[in-house]
């Protein structure tokens, strides 16, 4: 629009002490702005928490905790820094407010100035040629592009936007190769009740939870008896488990299972055999009832320390948390559930075992009185984690796993507390019961060989039970594992001791060459025992707390075969099979192999 | 002594005006919460007030303890809510009086000052009635929520006024549109060409609007309230400089955001074309003397276009033919688009986006563990339940983005064919659906006998600008000897 202007009244006072006002509203805003960026940008620099002084004196505090005058000096240093600061940040506060007003003078300075700027509107010089035909010629194709600009825009955005909740199986995908090669991924995938449970064979084979499928013996007769963790010598593989645990690894065909856990989060992991590749990891959580807060557990014990379990088609894994969950090879969740935050001084670390179907689970409690805690022993259906029964126990905590023994007649679910008692694993009718122990801590799983039962409690003593008659037949008050489950194998019952010692009784006697009820050796050791010793062929390997592997014969006179060290200590049972052992450390799960 | 401020003229200040702004963004950002911890001893240090939002029963609903400034602003309580609209009803019923019968651009200005202050730093800008399209979208498509009556009132009541009087709310109620109004200094006439092909973006923006708001996964016509940080006088940076940019952009294309943006425009916009008493550049009959044809800084002066060159009738019929055959089609492509930006637009939602992430985390073992997951899993929720909500919600998104698309694509269908329909435009008239009714182009009529500021009853500048407004064709030197300030 061309204007003329009106009669200015541009010369008068009130035009010129507007514009004035007008320019010192803005000076008086960009100064004012100027100083507000300064201090911000000195705010943005000043940190009244870490001051150098400060801590600096906090340091000497360290030194001498008890000296007054520092700590007089770091009250008022703290308190001047902080009030340095927040009077900066009202500086702010307040400069703000003058910008503002600032700007609302200049502003209105000039909107009011334009009321002296007047001018009379004139028309364009030339008619208004608008061609109607090209205009909306225009308007059309213009339209179309802008519609085009924001649907290709919308196309670049959404095509090549791949959700990871269109893709549930993505895991599955990671672990293909090695499915195909098994060429049985599809049952596993689908876990269902039609799926066909693992034979005896197939279990013989593998070695699906703790201490295996035979009570500590290995099917392999030919496994490394050197290496060295910090040269690397023999490992094949060294791989870190993200969060730390003290279950045992257990392994199914070309698969090593994990748990992990800390107060933040519970994990299961998946690595391949081959490699030591994570295949998947599971994170335990969202599952109804799971406590918001980790219940404090001893670090001793922490938030994984019970082996999980594998029917073949499902992992199980259970946390300090209560937390048990169920998935199928590829890690997807097929059931969860939480059983109730244990009450347990030291953290739940029973391990998990299966029968047929049935998941069994000793969840065993401290009762106090009025407590609504309670221990019970628990069968639960692989498929659902539907409760097939649930036998309540009248007894405080114990550590130990539950251990499954076939005599011969039958099939008993062993359990070792207070009371040991035995359950049929698909009823959870209780068969025996032997008043064995008053208060102890038990943790060794007990051990079944040849008609007798072995049961340890540390600090108490090594009992052994006829299973049938639940007599005992000897016993024995020194040299106890306190956490180490025994191997029997031979007539023999070796153990490593928690205060360092591996230790061999006569396991149908408990006596010595002369009759006397003492162990028939004793081997010093530096270190104590956790991990429980595994026999291969002819020889035993136990693992002490420092990573040292002890070999020796199985044998009435120790004979030491060797004694080959991991770069890092450990508490954990390996898993020995083919011609490999699989350790997990403290932070690294390893593969030692031929 | 006379004090020569040629120096310090308009432009000069103006441009320190624009800087000024800019150097806003820095400052107003130091105001962000600032996450401070305890004293590790005794002081004067006092912590700052803690404030909770509660539920109607009085329930907790967030308990936050960081300070107050820069969060949302307290729930009002039921009184104020209805003085707010009490404020509203009485704006809107002055604006309209000023601009239909009082044609009074200096009223309205004023008027706009006032709502400035009131709806947009008094009240931080919250309620308002464009946001207030969500709360009602929100109330309609989901059971568990009831907007506040208050709330549905401040969303009706401009559109009601607009369906009479046009959009009055624009003129002088709507705080965002005040702030832009102020900062106009030399708009200038976009190409037609430009603004046809930006006209989609506001029915993208409320169609998204709605949708989002509906599944219950954001309101994000305020959350990307660019003006939102000056009424609070505090905010994240990049909406600070993005209410500076298009205050900067204002300067020079006038209420960018209101032309361009706003959602609820395209309401407004729809009320306002059959409103009966909508502002009119005239107050008698138009004279056809050009004098406001370039007064409209938003360039909604409909021009007359009797006389010129028409299309064949047949091309025409035609035309319109083949774009009533094509709007079914382009519903269904719109509806296409839309379904495949649904994923997209659901990940805006914090359960898809969560159960997203915990998938990826489960398909990568290698993945960190996000804050999100990792607090989400310290709840005790059980996954499965998120993924279900997850997929429900990516469901309604899936069915919402076929409707947003095929809605964009009648708009896009109907806008083509009102483009290829040509009426006939005898005067001078107002754009009734897209007119603010500012009142700015009343001063330019000199048949306004109530208001002529620019014409004084006889005088030269009158008769020269009615004798140059006739539809012949100036002199040359008429228009030279203008130009150079000697008429």
């Amino acid at each position: 629009m061309r204007v003329v202007e009106q009669e200015k009244n541009t010369t008068s006072l009130a035009y010129r002490g507007l514009q004035a006002l007008a320019v010192i509203g803005g000076v008086f805003s960009f100064v004012i702005c100027i100083l507000l960026i300064a201090n911000n940008l000195s705010l943005k620099s000043s940190d009244p928490i870490h001051l150098k002084s400060l801590e600096g004196r906090l340091e000497e505090m360290k030194g001498d905790p008890q000296n007054e005058a520092i700590k007089l000096q770091i009250r008022e240093l703290d308190y001047i820094s902080r009030r340095a600061f927040f009077t900066s940040q009202h500086f702010n506060q307040m400069g703000i407010y003058f910008l503002v007003g600032g700007l609302v003078i200049t502003i209105a300075s000039y909107k009011t100035l334009d009321a002296y700027r007047q001018a009379v509107p004139y028309p364009d010089s030339s008619d208004p040629k608008d061609d109607l035909i090209d205009d909306a010629h225009w308007a059309r194709k213009s339209l179309t592009g802008g519609a085009l600009v924001l649907a290709g825009f919308a196309l670049i955005l959404a095509l090549p936007d791949n959700s990871p909740l269109d893709e549930p199986h993505e895991p599955a995908k990671k672990g293909s190769a090695q499915q195909t090669a098994q060429g049985s991924s599809e049952n596993k995938s689908n876990p269902s009740k039609a799926t066909p449970l693992a034979t005896p064979e197939e279990l013989a084979k593998n070695w699906p939870s703790f201490r295996g499928p035979a009570s500590g013996v290995s099917s392999s007769s030919e496994v490394p008896i050197t290496w060295d963790g910090e040269s690397g010598e023999g490992i094949a593989w060294k791989i870190p488990v993200p969060l730390p645990g003290f279950s045992s690894p257990i392994l199914w065909e070309d698969r090593v299972f994990l748990t992990g856990g800390d107060t933040q989060s519970r994990e299961v992991y998946c690595f391949s055999t081959q490699d030591g590749k994570m295949l998947w990891r599971h994170k335990v959580a969202g599952i109804p009832g799971s406590p918001a807060v980790a219940p404090k557990v001893s670090s001793d014990t922490g938030y994984a320390a019970s082996t999980m379990t594998t029917d073949g088609v499902r992992v199980f894994a259970i946390f300090s948390t209560g937390d048990l969950v169920a998935l199928d090879m590829e890690g997807n969740r097929i059931w969860g559930k939480n059983l109730g935050v244990p009450e347990n001084p030291y953290g739940h670390s029973s391990s998990l075992i299966c029968h047929e179907d049935v998941l069994l689970i000793q969840y065993d409690q401290d009762l106090e009185e009025e407590s609504p805690k309670e221990s019970f022993v628990a069968g639960i259906d692989v498929t659902t984690g539907d409760e097939k029964w649930k036998v309540k126990r009248d007894f405080g905590p114990s550590w130990a796993s539950p251990l499954l023994v076939n005599t011969g007649e039958r099939d008993e679910v062993i359990l070792a507390a207070e009371k040991v008692v035995s359950y049929d694993p698909k009823t959870g009718k209780v068969l025996w019961e032997f008043e064995w122990i008053e208060g102890g801590e038990i943790a060794p799983t007990p051990v079944y060989s040849d008609g007798l039962l072995y049961l340890c409690c540390g600090f108490a003593r090594i009992t052994a039970l006829d299973i049938k008659t639940q007599e005992i037949v000897w016993e024995n008050e020194e040299q106890v594992p306190g956490v180490c489950t025994p191997l029997v194998t031979g007539g023999l019952f070796f153990a490593g001791l928690d205060e360092g010692g591996i230790v061999c009784f006569d396991a149908k006697t408990g006596k010595d060459a002369d009759g006397e009820l003492i162990e028939l050796w004793f081997e010093e050791t530096d270190d104590g025992f956790y991990a429980s010793p595994i026999l291969v062929g002819d020889k035993v390997y136990l693992m002490d707390r420092a990573g040292k592997m002890h070999i020796f014969t199985p044998e009435k006179k120790f004979k030491s075969l060797g004694q080959p060290i991991l770069s890092e200590s450990t508490v954990c049972t390996p898993v020995i099979i083919g011609k490999t052992i699989y350790y997990r450390g403290t932070e690294n799960l390893y593969k030692i192999s031929l | 002594m006379v004090i020569s401020y040629k120096f310090l003229d308009q432009r000069f200040i103006k441009l320190l005006f624009g800087l000024l702004i800019l150097g806003l963004m820095p400052v107003v950002q130091a105001e962000d919460v600032m996450r401070f911890p305890a004293p590790e001893f005794d002081s004067n240090y006092t912590f700052p007030e803690t404030w909770d939002l509660m539920d109607g029963r009085g329930n907790t609903i967030i308990q936050d303890t960081t300070p107050r400034d820069g969060q949302a602003p307290l729930p009002t309580s039921q009184t104020q809510q209805w003085i707010d609209v009490g404020v509203l009803t009485l704006a809107l019923s002055l604006g309209a009086w000023l601009a239909v019968k009082r044609r009074s651009r200096r009223g309205l200005f004023w008027l706009m000052i006032f709502s400035l202050g009131y709806f947009g730093f008094y009240k931080e800008g919250c309620v308002c009635p464009i946001g207030s399209i969500q709360n009602v979208a929100l109330s309609i498509f989901n059971s568990s929520y009831a907007a506040p009556i208050t709330v549905v009132i401040f969303f009706v009541l401009p559109l009601a006024f607009a369906l009479f009087f046009g959009r009055v709310f624009c003129a002088s109620v709507c705080a965002l549109g005040a702030i832009q109004d102020l900062v106009i200094w030399k708009p200038i006439q976009l190409p037609r060409k430009l603004t046809i092909a930006l006209s989609m973006i506001p029915y993208v923006y409320i169609g998204g609007a709605i949708l989002l708001a509906a599944t219950n996964t954001g309101f994000i016509i305020c959350r990307y309230d660019p003006f939102i940080g000056f009424f609070r006088l505090n905010g994240n940076a990049p909406y600070l400089y993005l209410g500076a940019g298009f205050l900067l952009a204002g300067m020079f294309i006038a209420r960018p955001y209101c032309r361009f943006f706003c959602p609820y425009g395209v309401l407004l916009g729809l009320m306002s074309r059959f409103a009966r008493w909508h502002l009119a550049i005239t107050p008698t009959e138009c004279v056809d003397c050009r004098l406001c044809e370039a007064s409209c800084p938003f360039d909604y002066i409909n021009k007359p276009n009797t006389g010129l060159e028409r299309e064949e009738r047949a091309t025409g019929v035609r035309r319109l033919a083949s774009l009533f055959l094509l709007l079914p089609l382009l519903v269904v492509l719109g509806g296409w688009v839309g379904h495949e930006m649904a994923p997209v637009m659901a990940r805006y939602n914090n359960t898809v986006f969560l159960a997203e992430q915990i998938t990826a985390e489960k398909a990568d073992p290698t993945m960190k563990a996000s804050l999100e997951t990792t607090t989400f899993r310290s709840m005790g929720i059980a996954e499965e339940q998120l993924m279900a909500e997850a997929t429900k919600i990516r469901s309604q998104m899936n069915m919402g983005g076929w409707l947003l698309g095929g809605f964009l694509g009648l708009v896009f269908s109907l806008k083509l064919i009102n483009t290829s329909l040509i009426r006939d435009q005898k005067d001078y008239e107002v754009d009734k659906p897209h007119c603010f009714s500012c009142g700015r182009c009343c001063s330019y009529c000199p048949s306004d006998e109530m208001h002529m500021p620019n014409f004084k009853p006889g005088s030269k500048a009158l008769e020269e600008a009615l004798a140059l407004g006739k539809p012949s064709e100036p002199e040359p030197e008429t228009v030279s000897a203008m130009q150079k300030g000697k008429a």
